[in-house]
């Protein structure tokens, strides 16, 4: 019977044969060493996964024999580690647990190639010497589906609870998006949920057993360990400290030490690299909205600039004979300041920013309009036009539909360094379901106009991330990767469809369906140039010298008489003495101290049919649109010409 | 207690009935009986503090290595005891401590005797 199995049948066979048992139980390891070492194999022990893993970085053995639950590191764990360490794929692997049978993970997928159940010492003896005998035999080595002495097992539902709540707490761990390791008191690995791992970048296998401080950079070692041997518990970034890992990724640490006789670890890994894009991401997204503000200011005093520059010329112009030879060259000065205000609506919607004005427009028009504009300004690209004569009109917000046009054109332009043809053409598309459907748009009728350039073309994985917003493909500074990406906003926003088709090499095609209105566009009546004189009283306020000058000039060259005042205060004394003489106020909107919204109102105390015309070098939209609101009567944008000016007055007099 | 003759054929029994020679269990059950006089000192003070997963660990230590030497009269209060702590009831564990000290005891003392 007992002495049976203790016998020793193939003693000299068994020499060469390393056994590692690994069992918290005393009992257990010395019972297996006096059995192991009996029959010839050399045996080594250990107490709990973490020793196993430090012993085999030095050691190979032929077998290891394993319990399930151990502290540190559980037998589950090391024997995945172990099948995943190349050096061990063979070692032969024996489970002998008291919970084998209820353990609810598949075990051969644990990589075990036995599993036996724990039980009495004759018949688990006799049990693992079999198993054993099976490795010497010539048999290859299949990975255990079945637990051997099953009948024997005892407390099984107590076992299943134990196992079904580790594994829920498993769970819980494995799904957390901060990382998560516990740590020696010496600060050996023991445990590693995912996103540890893949904050790391490092696998299980490698981190268990492994020292933590080696995962930090060796500039932060000591700070870390420091962190570690002060036994306090820190809140996440509780001090604003981060620490760089030898990844280079940046980590905070919340340090949870385990006030018992071992004296573990829980440390808390966040990744601040996400944090840190999405902070650069909201400064560049700041910088924009600085340099729109920025862009706004230039743009209104290089308004009132020009405003100097028309009001002079049309000084000039207004007393000349057409045949005088200063004639032409005085218009072409009006022709360029014209551009130049062109130009400042450019920076002044870029400043406005998405603001959403929906009006009835003809795309025929804003691409003539635009494309003339950019084409003016890229002397070497030849710009090539297709148009539908009966285009169907749109509802768009103006400004931002010209916006995405300049933005496809410079796009354009910057794909074709040494210049080239740009191919606009616009149509009429009717479209069904199936064209739609991955767009998420309704079918019907669209407008499509499309851009095409000669250029370098795109390669798929462009193509794919052109829309991003931050994308570019220009070097660091040149690009802020915003200009497709609002392009796309702009288009989505207007419930249209933007595509793209590029082949690396063969230029690009750029695509935009905006859907079609019933509505009719009517064109904007032209200002008449003519200048019609006048008779009345104006009240000038502006703060700008040079404005005042030439206005004053302006108006008392229309027939008007004039008082000037040079901020709001003036302005509204100015009118409570002269109310009755003053037939309009012709008011700046931007005014240090009290400015244009303030000054209407205290007039319109005096006098609620006080008639005002705003004045600014500021666009309609924004500030002057409210102030419109509050019953101001005209708005005249600078700069003016004499023709526009006397005929926002006549209106407002009538 | 009974005479040394009947203790000594007691742990002869207690050897057969787990397929080992008298003086290969011996050993086994001296270190069963020592790791066993730290684990019940360390259960008192887990059970004052109400940890009970502490205390099913610890228990499922002794059961398993009772089973293993074979002393079921151990290993089933152990069991009970174990079943208990695993669902956070700690009521009576102090009580089966005690019963398993006792038993411990006995164990001690049949051990010594025969190796005395």
């Amino acid at each position: 019977m007992a002495s049976q199995i203790l016998e020793i049948p193939n003693k000299s066979l068994n020499r060469e044969k390393k056994v590692l048992v690994v069992d918290n139980n005393p009992v257990m390891l010395s019972f297996m060493n006096n059995l192991l070492v009996s029959h010839g194999y050399q045996v080594s022990t250990a107490e709990d996964g973490l020793a196993v893993l430090k012993i085999l970085e030095t050691e190979r053995p032929d077998v290891i024999v394993t319990d399930l639950i151990m502290p540190n590191i559980s037998g589950e764990k090391l024997c995945r580690t172990i099948r995943k360490m190349p050096h061990l794929k063979d070692v032969y692997v024996i489970i002998l647990s008291g919970v084998a049978a209820e353990h609810e993970s598949d075990l051969a997928e644990l990589g075990a190639n036995v599993c036996i159940a724990k039980g009495s010492f004759n018949k688990m003896s006799e049990r693992i010497m079999e198993a054993l005998d099976r490795l010497d035999s010539s048999a290859p080595h299949v990975f255990a589906n079945e637990i051997i002495g099953i009948h024997d097992t005892s407390p099984r539902d107590i076992a299943k609870e134990l196992l079904s709540l580790k594994g829920h707490l498993e769970v819980i761990l494995s799904s957390m998006s901060d990382g998560i390791f516990e740590i020696t008191a010496e600060g050996d690995i023991i445990y590693a949920n995912p996103t540890a791992t893949s904050i790391v970048d490092l696998p299980e296998e490698m981190l268990l057993a492994s020292n933590v401080l080696q995962l930090f950079h060796e500039g932060d070692r000591m700070k870390v360990d420091k962190l570690f041997k002060s036994g306090e518990k820190t809140a996440p970034n509780a001090n604003g400290s981060s620490y760089r890992l030898v990844n280079g990724k940046d980590v905070s640490l919340s340090i949870l030490p385990i006030k018992d006789e071992e004296n573990k670890i829980i440390v808390i890994l966040k990744d601040l690299s996400d944090r840190k894009v999405l902070e650069a991401r909201l400064r560049q997204a700041h910088k924009i909205e600085a340099i729109g503000t920025l862009a706004g200011g230039i743009a209104h005093d290089f308004n009132n600039l020009l405003m100097g520059i028309q009001g002079y010329a049309s000084l000039i112009l207004f007393d000349m004979n057409t045949n005088h030879p200063h004639y032409e060259k005085l218009k072409r000065i009006e022709d360029h300041v014209r551009s130049g205000a062109e130009l400042t609506k450019q920076l002044l919607g870029f400043a406005r920013g998405g603001r959403y004005e929906v009006a009835v427009a003809d795309l025929n028009e804003i691409v003539e309009k635009t494309s003339t504009m950019f084409g003016r300004t890229k002397k070497e690209i030849t710009i090539q036009r297709k148009f539908e004569e009966n285009l169907w009109t749109v509802e768009v917000d103006r400004g931002q539909i010209e916006q995405v046009f300049l933005n496809l054109y410079v796009n354009a332009w910057q794909a074709m360094p040494g210049g080239g043809d740009i191919y606009l053409e616009t149509s009429n598309a009717t479209i069904n379901k199936g064209y739609m459907k991955p767009f998420y748009v309704k079918p019907g009728r669209y407008v499509k106009v499309s851009v095409t350039d000669t250029g370098i073309g795109m390669d798929e994985k462009t193509k794919e991330r052109i829309f991003e917003p931050f994308f570019t493909t220009k070097e660091m500074g040149r690009g802020t990767g915003l200009g497709l990406a609002s392009v796309y906003g702009i288009i989505k926003g207007h419930n249209g469809i933007i595509n793209v088709y590029s082949e690396k090499g063969h230029g690009a095609t750029f695509t935009v369906y905006l859907p079609a209105s019933e509505k009719e566009f009517v064109k904007e009546a032209q200002v008449s140039a003519d200048v019609v004189k006048g008779d009345g009283t104006i009240l000038l306020v502006d703060d700008e010298e040079m404005i005042v000058e030439v206005s004053r000039e302006l108006l008392e060259v229309l027939g008007y008489r004039v008082h000037v005042a040079k901020n709001g205060r003036d302005a509204v004394e100015i009118y409570r003495e002269k109310q009755r003489e003053i037939d309009v106020v012709i008011l700046d909107m931007i005014m240090p101290g009290m400015g244009g919204g303030e000054t209407f109102d205290a007039l319109k105390s005096i006098n609620p049919d006080v008639r005002v015309i705003l004045s600014s070098g500021y666009s309609i939209n924004g500030k002057a649109k409210e102030i419109m609101k509050r019953g101001c009567k005209s708005f005249i944008q600078k700069p003016f010409q004499m023709g526009d000016l006397s005929d926002k007055i006549k209106k407002v007099l009538d | 207690m009974g005479s040394s003759k009947e203790e000594s054929i007691s742990v002869r029994q207690m050897a057969e009935n787990v397929g080992l020679k008298e003086e290969e269990y011996v050993p086994l059950l001296v270190l069963f009986i020592e790791t066993s006089i730290c684990y019940l000192n360390e259960l008192k003070s887990d059970i004052l503090k109400g940890d009970s997963r502490k205390v099913y660990e610890t228990i499922h230590s002794i059961r398993g290595a009772a089973e293993n030497l074979g002393i079921p009269e151990m290993s089933e209060i152990a069991k009970v005891m174990e079943l208990k702590a695993r669902k956070d009831v700690l009521d009576g564990a102090e009580e089966a401590r005690e019963t398993l000290v006792e038993k411990l005891g006995y164990l001690t003392e049949v051990s010594h005797l025969r190796y005395n």
